[in-house]
């Protein structure tokens, strides 16, 4: 390995350490993605028992879920006008203050609770549903002001909004959603 | 002698002083003389007869034997017997609170009989805890060779049992609070009237006697600075412990503290650093700045030759290289954390996209960038959720090869960033919550990071130590 790095002689004897495409095993395929990597797919449908209210829910290992919408929703192959976030007279999706690592402060949501409503260019309105319980850490600002991802990327830029589910209550949310295999056999039948 | 000083002394032998304690409250601290003490005690010891079987009224016997030479033998036992390397020491008595009661009331029978020979005369007089010190510092000095120094690094404490401390103390409950912090102050902001109506003229004759309870050191803290290198992809830098459950077996800093435990004899150390990497990111170049905080170490000289033997034991390990191992001082671990926020960490990631290479020169033109970081959601669980402005310094990419084809084109980037800036998520975006990104530079949704490394943090510290 070349022991000047950046303009800059270090003085370490850098012979026996291994460059960096060396120092780690290459995948034979292509390696996984960042939703691969770190995130467990779930989904949750008929939320609120509305019929195609389809959600995809991404677990990370540190149980935070990562609301999107699932290829099922009835938005998919529809445009977006605009996005209203705010969902009743005193609650506005956007304005959500938290403070500290606990997130103090941050509005708490409900399985079915409305995070926005969507308006679209065929003039129906749809209100967007939590598939889970929780605090919500986040919603994505940029939906704001280019809504469309959520249709075009919605487990990337597309996603709905980040939601910490109570520690207690985590694993009994989570085995009430769909697997990746569950969700796709539902749809072919 | 002052005839005054003289009279006064000798009433308070009849109220039943011990000599040492009619002399020192008769003493300005500044004008203290150890030989007037010691032969005040010498008499004493050569009259044993004359206070009979009850302690001294104001110090409850601590100038008295057997108590006086058990407490001595006792201190110079502990040092003696335990582990510190320190040359000197200093001595702090926890002394009950009925004996800075029993000094302010004879202290306020003095300067009452005072004013009435010698208005001008000052009050201030030789505490306890001084005359006993100055007393006895020589014996224990020549016991265990360490020198007397009230700025030792070393501090002794001294317990006392008295029996009847509450009931002494609960006398004055009705017109005050009394508390062992400012004891002294306290009193002095009483009035005297008052306190002399609740207490009395003078200390009550006792017949319990102040003994020794305890003895126990405590040194101040070392502080020991290095640099690091972690070679290793599944190493932490501190203990990953989830739910108390270890989830890896070592840790950088139980790896880099071991050795030093052993050496320094503590029970207790804490680990800082100019930042840290994750488990899956190696720590190459010069190496990290680390301090090692020793708690109440026994070992505190290390001398060059032991500095590099602990580097040695350190370094056994393959996965990390510790080097300029060095003693620093408090200050200098300041230096260690300010700033932070504005020093430079040189990364080296191994990136790919799926398919042809995009056009890496867009990564060098783009510098000095500025972004903004959302809290990464890996780490969102435990920190703040909030937005922070980074600046990437600068960027180098060139195409590598990886010798295998697996449909990805492969590319390395040496990024210059300012300290706090998350690189995995700088390369992938995160969701789009980091922005721009490399993803956003190349105009490439498939690029992502496959191995990451720290070449550099820029800082100049510790001062490097010649091999
Ligand atoms: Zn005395």
């Amino acid at each position: 390995m070349d022991v000047i790095k950046n303009g800059r002689d270090f003085d370490v004897d850098e012979d026996s350490v291994p460059s960096i495409e060396e120092s780690v095993e290459i995948p034979e395929h292509i390696p996984p993605s960042v939703v691969q990597r770190y995130y467990e797919s779930r989904y949750a449908t008929d939320v609120n028992n509305k019929p195609n209210q389809d959600y995809s829910v991404l677990i990370h290992s540190n149980n935070l879920c990562i609301l999107s919408l699932a290829p099922t929703h009835a938005l998919m192959g529809k445009t977006i006008d605009k996005i209203d976030f705010q969902v009743s007279g005193s609650t506005h999706r956007l304005t959500n203050m938290m403070t500290g690592k606990g997130k103090r402060g941050a509005q708490v949501v409900q399985a079915g609770s409305t995070l926005c409503i969507v308006h679209c260019s065929d003039g129906e309105e749809h209100k967007i549903l939590s598939a889970v319980p929780g605090k919500l850490v986040e919603m994505n600002s940029k939906l704001a002001e280019t809504p469309n991802i959520m249709l075009e990327k919605p487990d990337d830029l597309g996603f709905i909004a980040i939601i910490l589910p109570q520690k207690q209550r985590f694993e009994k949310i989570k085995n009430g959603l769909l697997t990746k295999e569950q969700y796709k056999i539902r749809n072919c039948t | 002698m002052d005839q005054n000083v003289e009279e006064i002394q000798q009433k308070l032998l009849k109220f039943g002083c011990c000599r040492v304690c009619a002399v020192r409250h008769l003493t300005k601290p500044s004008t203290i003389n150890v030989k007037t003490l010691i032969a005040a005690s010498e008499q004493d010891h050569n009259e044993p007869k004359r206070l009979k079987n009850n302690p001294c009224i104001a110090c409850l016997g601590l100038f008295q034997n057997p108590q006086y030479d058990n407490i001595i033998n006792k201190i110079i036992s502990y040092l003696k017997t335990s582990d510190y390397d320190s040359d000197t020491f200093n001595l702090a008595f926890n002394l009950p609170m009925c004996t800075i009661i029993r000094g302010h009331s004879i202290a306020l029978y003095v300067s009452k009989l005072r004013i009435s020979f010698n208005p001008t005369f000052p009050t201030a007089f030789v505490c306890a805890k001084d005359a006993w010190k100055l007393m006895a510092e020589d014996a224990i000095v020549k016991a265990t060779g360490k020198r007397f120094d009230v700025h030792s690094p070393l501090l002794v404490t001294v317990g006392f049992h008295y029996n009847d401390t509450k009931d002494e103390c609960d006398c004055l409950n009705a017109i005050i609070k009394l508390s062992n912090k400012n004891l002294q102050n306290i009193l002095s902001q009483m009035d005297n009237k008052d306190f002399v109506s609740q207490y009395g003229e003078m200390p009550a004759i006792t017949e319990s006697t102040i003994e020794f309870k305890s003895v126990e050191a405590r040194h101040e803290s070392v502080y020991i600075a290095g640099r690091y290198n972690k070679w290793s992809r599944t190493l932490s830098q501190t203990p990953w412990i989830v739910d108390q459950e270890r989830r890896l077996e070592s840790s950088v800093e139980e790896i880099i503290s071991e050795p030093l435990k052993k050496h320094a004899l503590v029970d207790e150390f804490r680990f800082s650093s100019s930042g840290r990497e994750d488990i899956d990111v190696r720590m190459l170049g010069r190496g990290r700045p680390f301090a090692i905080e020793l708690v109440n170490p026994k070992r505190t000289k290390f001398s060059y030759e032991v500095m590099r033997e602990i580097e040695n034991e350190i370094n056994i390990d393959p996965q990390v290289t510790v080097k300029h191992l060095q003693g620093i001082n408090k200050s200098q671990l300041k230096e260690l954390k300010s700033g932070e926020e504005f020093k430079i960490k040189v990364y080296e990631a191994l990136c790919y996209v799926e398919g042809e290479l995009p056009d890496l020169d867009k990564l060098n033109k783009c510098t000095p960038l500025e972004i903004s970081q959302f809290t990464p959601i890996r780490v969102l669980h435990r920190r703040a959720n909030m937005s922070r402005p980074r600046t990437i310094h600068s960027m180098k990419a060139t195409a590598t090869k990886v010798g295998i084809d697996n449909g990805c084109s492969f590319f390395n980037v040496i990024v210059s960033t300012q300290a706090g800036t998350y690189i995995k998520e700088f390369v992938h975006g995160d969701l789009g919550r980091t922005n721009p990104c490399l993803r956003t530079i190349l105009g490439n949704n498939t690029v992502d990071i496959l191995a990451l490394d720290v070449l550099d943090i820029e800082i100049d510290w510790p001062t490097p130590v010649k091999y």
